[in-house]
């Protein structure tokens, strides 16, 4: 290829773009992709059908003989749903309930005939940490929201205000700044002006010298959102290769068994991060130059780390760490060694230990904090993954140190993967499996992403932050519950 | 429509809304039990049941039914009063209920009847019925309500005086002649649901009427951008102030803010800016439609605002001369007493009007036709559902029943009027 600086006048329209790629803003392609299982719907609406058949006939009696006119079956027969859940032929005898929004018009109209409940389907999804104690909250319900933005890749939106519990302990214990003046903002979710959410995962000097040899080993993803490995007993092939599309097409890094190195075309190559793990055998080693980035597990590190750097020099290496105390230690003492760490939670967000596991937010911010004070956080990297469930997540994490997050257990529930039971553990076998066209798998990974990608820039928008990377660590743009409650009732007695 | 058609329409309309109606009064009783799918942490069906029991008594329930404080386990559901009390009031008249906005110009100052006035909800994202009875609601009550920003309609200005002119991000509807009608102008800089993000009007409820008014689309979603494109700095926003001032120099200024990190700069920025009333939006306010992760997630509760700009404007000296009002999450008679002591001058209420003519929080607004007993929609069928005299007298009579309640709680305290409660913390207990 020519170098532009002396390309001859005259050079060909592709030449030119061959040197010069067109800008192409980075913008997510969305498709609808229709749940294959009905999602029970939350509430479940009930007719007491004697009661229903003295309402007609009292209807009937209201209009008098006109009313049996079929001109006036309208008014007689005028149900009170707007949502069609009374609009089968025989009406509220057969309510069709997976059309019922919980409005409770019903119940205000025909209090003695109509009842709304809770729907026990709903609440036995299985998961504790996917639906709420709370079923009024079933809209706003992580299985919800994930399945929605999955089907549609947009942003979730509903009326009336917030309806859950003041605070709580995990992600909500903190609430994301905003400011009323500040740009870019709302702007920028309509593209009029770019915020960037691209993120650099691995390692760089902080301090450029010249003349001298720097290490600079990254990859760059242009959503701080990787796809973390997911055993077999979690995921099927129509999971794995789902995801594996996904990441390709969006394109961000999955992580995945080493061995599969030799199985995945040159354009899959590129998004995956092989995990060099106990369970590792062997691999083709000369393609490993080619991996976005590497994953090794703690155990392993020193039995591979020479093989690594002599095949791969330019791919930055990953230690997996299982979150648990005493990993601030190991992180500042390997900070040098490797280009970046993935810490990985339990699926519901806590460490690994037995005793008071704390949750991921502060154990990431202990580790965080600790690379601070070596001097040594703008060198390495960060990854965050176990208990990131929902959009809002992902900013609260970065806000807590981390430069990206991995995502689990969401995308078995976008791809609507049946929980029977908790799955905080990757050894769980309470997941249950379909096999599915891997395109609709892609599609819904895809819009689940497009639709967090688009809610981490309402979140930054609102700030007035043009870049995620900026919001690393920032802990000045979060507000915690415990320093609020402090601050504002100091000087109110505790009961 | 044949002639026929629309008699019928009619006649089905006339047979729901007496149906709702009863529903309305009848539920309170609890003859069939607590609906099993009402309610929610924050508006429980407790207290969306109570609301309508003072809507249509015009005093509080005494069958258990809890009236005072929700279940979202925070915030005024942990605030209590140091005084017991029970469901025999004290209704002492004497106690004096009004407050007084905007105190930097006296000429200008204006009294009002009780510690709240009505928020912001645009046309558009509510009927215009329901608008009509708030306004009308308003101007027996000797208070105020506001357009939103979604323009002011024509019916409206018969309620001039008690009508707030919001001029939001979206200037929809704004205009030098609507400034000059407003007694007082809000510029709303952020809305507590969505902080930082804008309005939102999704496009089934732009209807032809709406879009005329709007001057936009017809079924085409608006959002609102944000912030306001001539305001990037506080020097900017005191040019906002002084563009109205100049328009309408009868009218007082609010600054409608949420609640940021630095939220106490925020209100001191403003104060110097002009503004006769800072009112602060907290987080967990409602809304016609927002995206899910803003109304949870960004910016702090309103509990915790206002203690913290109460005791800045104090600290620089300027309490007095500022009005301050809250907002967002206050659904009771003991949330508006509770906002009071904490440091707030007033409160301004959106939702729990709209629970006194029926809305049972069940978060639809934003949809197709919108809420299906005529609130939050602009569909003329619905709309029918509710007329401005009645929804007006259901409002009146929930107002009636949270006098009773504060001048209970004022006797109790040992206090004249509500303005002696502003900032007694010390009568404040939290039960964490």
């Amino acid at each position: 290829m020519s170098d532009p600086a002396t390309m001859e006048h005259g050079s060909s329209r592709a030449e030119f773009h061959d040197l010069y790629p067109p800008y192409k803003r980075f913008h997510i392609e969305t498709k609808t992709a229709p749940h294959r299982k009905q999602i029970p719907n939350p509430f479940y609406p009930r007719v007491r059908k004697v009661g229903l058949v003295k309402i007609v006939l009292n209807d009937f009696l209201r209009y008098g003989v006109k009313g049996f006119r079929k001109e006036y079956r309208n008014a007689v027969l005028s149900r009170p749903c707007i949502y069609g859940v009374f609009d089968s032929k025989v009406g509220g005898l057969m309510p069709r309930r997976q059309y019922c929004t919980g409005c409770m018009r019903c119940v205000l109209e025909y209090p003695n005939v109509c009842s709304v409940d809770r729907n026990p389907e709903f609440a036995r999804f299985g998961d504790s940490y996917w639906v709420p104690d709370d079923p009024s909250l079933a809209f706003s319900s992580p299985m919800w929201v994930v399945n929605y933005e999955a089907s549609t890749g947009k942003i979730p939106i509903k009326g009336m205000g917030f309806k859950g519990a003041f605070a709580g302990d995990e992600w909500d214990s903190m609430w994301t700044d905003m400011s009323e003046i500040v740009r870019p903002t709302r702007d920028g979710v309509h593209g009029r002006e770019y915020i960037s959410t691209l993120v650099d995962l691995g390692r760089k000097p902080s301090v450029v010298s010249p003349g001298e040899s720097s290490e600079y080993r990254v990859a760059s993803i242009p959503v701080p959102i990787l796809f973390d490995f997911l055993p077999g007993s979690l995921a099927n092939d129509s999971v794995q290769e789902s995801i594996r599309l996904a990441a390709e097409r969006i394109p961000t890094i999955f992580v995945d068994v080493a061995g599969l190195i030799a199985e995945l075309p040159k354009s899959q190559l590129r998004s995956f991060a092989p995990l060099i793990d106990e369970g590792f055998g062997d691999m083709e080693w000369e393609r490993l130059a080619r991996v976005a980035m590497i994953e090794v597990s703690e155990g392993m590190f020193d039995r591979v780390s020479e093989d690594i750097r002599e095949s791969a020099p330019g791919v930055p290496v990953f230690l997996r760490l299982n979150l648990r105390r005493g990993c601030k230690d190991k992180v500042a003492e390997l900070e040098r060694v490797v280009d970046g760490f993935h810490l990985i939670a339990d699926f519901h967000g806590r460490e690994f230990e037995v005793d008071s596991p704390r949750f991921v937010k502060d154990a990431l911010h202990e580790i965080h904090i600790g690379l601070v004070e070596l001097g040594a956080r703008n060198e390495t990297t960060l990854i965050v993954g176990g208990g990131i469930i929902l959009a809002e997540h992902v900013p609260k994490a970065i806000i807590m140190g981390a430069d990206a997050v991995s995502i689990d257990t969401s995308l078995l529930v976008a791809l609507q993967a049946e929980f029977r039971g908790d799955v905080r553990s990757r050894r769980s076998k309470n997941v249950k499996h379909e096999s599915f066209s891997p395109e609709w798998g892609a599609q819904r990974v895809v819009n689940l992403v497009a639709s967090w990608h688009a809610q981490l820039i309402e979140v930054l928008s609102a700030m007035g932050m043009r870049d995620v990377r900026r919001l690393r660590g920032d802990v000045g743009r979060a507000m915690f519950n415990e320093d609020l409650e402090k601050e504002a009732f100091a000087d109110i007695d505790r009961a | 429509m044949t002639e026929l058609e629309v008699k019928i329409n009619r006649m089905a309309i006339e047979k729901h809304v007496e149906n709702i109606r009863r529903g309305l009064s009848t539920l309170p009783m609890l003859t069939h039990g607590r609906p099993g799918g009402l309610g929610n942490l924050r508006w429980t069906a407790d207290l969306l049941l109570s609301t309508y029991f003072m809507a249509s008594h015009g005093r509080p329930p005494s069958n258990g039914l809890e009236y005072r404080v929700g279940r979202s386990r925070g915030g005024f559901d942990l605030l209590d009063f140091k005084v017991a009390t029970d469901h025999e009031f004290i209704n002492d008249r004497g106690i004096d209920l009004s407050i007084v906005l905007g105190r930097r110009a006296p000429s200008k100052s204006k009294k009002i009847g009780l510690p709240v006035y009505g928020g912001g909800m645009s046309f558009g994202s509510v009927s215009l019925n329901f608008m009509l009875s708030r306004a009308l609601a308003a101007r027996e009550l000797d208070t105020l309500t506001s357009t939103g920003e979604g323009g002011y309609p024509i019916p409206l200005r018969e309620f001039r005086d008690h009508v707030i002119v919001q001029v939001a991000t979206g200037m929809f509807g704004v205009s030098e002649e609507t400034i000059q009608l407003a007694p007082i102008i809000e510029l709303k800089y952020a809305q507590g649901a969505k902080p930082g993000l804008g309005g939102h009007l999704l496009a089934d409820k732009v209807t032809a009427t709406v879009a005329k008014m709007r001057e936009s689309v017809e079924f085409t979603s608006l959002y609102s951008p944000f912030p306001f494109h001539s305001v990037y700095s506080v020097e900017d926003h005191k040019k906002h102030v002084d563009w109205i001032k100049t328009m309408n120099p009868e009218a007082l200024v609010s600054v409608k803010v949420s609640t940021p990190r630095d939220i106490d700069m925020v209100a001191i920025g403003s104060y110097y800016a002009g503004a006769d009333i800072i009112h602060l939006d907290g987080a967990y306010g409602g809304t016609g439609a927002a995206p899910e992760i803003a109304k949870k997630n960004i910016a702090m509760p309103i509990e915790y605002a206002i203690p913290i700009v109460h005791k800045y404007l104090v600290s620089e000296g300027v309490r007095d001369e500022v009005t301050l009002i809250a907002s967002g999450g206050i659904r009771t008679a003991y949330d508006v007493a509770k906002a009071i002591a904490l440091g707030a001058d007033g409160c301004v209420i959106g939702t729990a009007e709209a629970v006194a003519v029926g809305c049972t929080h069940c978060g639809n607004c934003e949809k197709g036709r919108g809420y299906q007993i005529g609130i939050t929609t602009t569909d003329p069928e619905l709309s029918a559902f509710i007329s401005p005299e009645w929804g007006a007298g259901r409002i009146v009579n929930m107002y009636e029943a949270w006098k009773l309640q504060w001048r209970d709680l004022l006797a109790r305290l040992g206090l004249n009027s509500i303005e002696e409660l502003r900032g007694r913390t010390d009568l404040l207990i939290y039960r964490k």
